[in-house]
């Protein structure tokens, strides 16, 4: 294959992961199903889950109760939106936020030399901390949130050159 | 860039629709869950619930040393196990908060429900003795002391610390 032909075929592939309708139902329903299943443990304990946020050390004690419960109905309803196919641009941008902000927070309790539990997952602090594999979870996640944000936003502005 | 940021722009209501709607259920979900917890934190510490807060009894080092000598009173160290390892109350066990779903099968089957229990931890801010006197609240016991300020308090007392490699049986 000639460096041209090669050249093409990149910019197709490129241009399908940009574009794509079908990969963008499957991300966003992907992304949905991480955040509902994220969701759960957060919704069945949410006192656990004040304890976890509690330990981040970010946010003052006294609204801490109240961003946990918060949360974890964000996840549930970002997820429900995602899945459903609804504000899906508004969803994807907000689980990107979401997906930085957790990033955010487990790198600022890693660099402070604090091994918490990310409770991105589950509520239960367990035996120990895995701040690096929450790291590389959350990265990724963040990564499939980003494109998805891509992939909405540039669905959006085609529909509505479509539509003019 | 700019149409990014001019896509932020067009789709803030609906970010604060669903962030609203994320609160109403959260708040609602809450209302009838099981725990019911404090929305703010005026006093105490985040994720325990008033109802557990009113039921934990809570005891100075010279109240505790009365329990400690009772035999009845089984004594719960929530550390982490290296930290019980290296020195711990006389006749202590171990049910560390990290790591208290795997150990609580076996604490259990050995522990009865009215058994009189002090829990304590590291020291003045520690609150993972609230947080496994929460959970064995839950569980279905029924009288737990908590040593305020933990082993720090008990240690500036100077009152005697046990040193030992092996866990003392329940």
């Amino acid at each position: 294959m000639s460096i041209k032909a090669a050249r093409m075929s990149f910019r197709s592939i490129l241009h399908y992961l940009g574009n794509s309708r079908s990969l963008l139902t499957m991300l966003r329903i992907g992304v949905g199903l991480v955040f509902i299943y994220a969701s759960i443990d957060k919704v069945v304990h949410p006192d656990q889950f004040a304890e976890i946020m509690e330990d981040y050390g970010i946010l003052p004690n006294a609204v801490v109760n109240l961003a946990a419960l918060w949360l974890a109905w964000i996840e549930v309803v970002l997820g429900v939106c995602l899945i459903a196919g609804v504000w899906v641009k508004a969803a994807a941008l907000m689980v990107t936020g979401l997906a930085v902000t957790f990033i955010v927070g487990l790198s600022i309790a890693f660099t402070h030399g604090v091994g918490l539990h990310c409770g991105c997952f589950s509520t239960d602090p367990g035996g120990d901390a895995r701040t690096w594999i929450s790291l590389w979870q959350e990265g990724l996640l963040l990564l499939a949130c980003v494109w998805l944000t891509v992939l909405a936003v540039r669905d959006g502005t085609r529909r509505t050159t479509d539509a003019v | 860039m700019r149409a990014f940021l001019i896509t932020i722009l067009r789709q803030l209501p609906r970010i604060a629709g669903i962030a609203v709607v994320s609160l109403i259920l959260g708040v609602a979900a809450n209302a009838t869950h099981p725990m019911q917890l404090p929305l703010l934190v005026r006093k105490g510490q985040p994720g325990l619930p008033n109802w557990v807060s009113e039921r934990l009894k809570h005891v100075d080092t010279q109240g505790a040393i009365g329990l400690v000598n009772n035999s009845q009173v089984l004594v719960i160290d929530t550390r982490d196990e290296a930290d019980f390892r290296r020195e711990h109350i006389p006749g202590a066990i171990s049910l560390p908060y990290h790591g208290f779903s795997a150990h609580f099968p076996r604490f259990s089957a050995s522990v009865s429900r009215d058994r009189p229990l002090l829990i304590y931890c590291y020291g003045t801010s520690c609150g993972l003795a609230s947080r496994v006197g929460k959970r064995l609240l839950g569980y279905g016991y029924t009288d737990i002391t908590i040593l305020h300020n933990g082993i720090a308090a008990w240690r500036a007392a100077n009152q005697p610390l046990e040193t030992q490699e092996e866990f003392n049986e329940y």
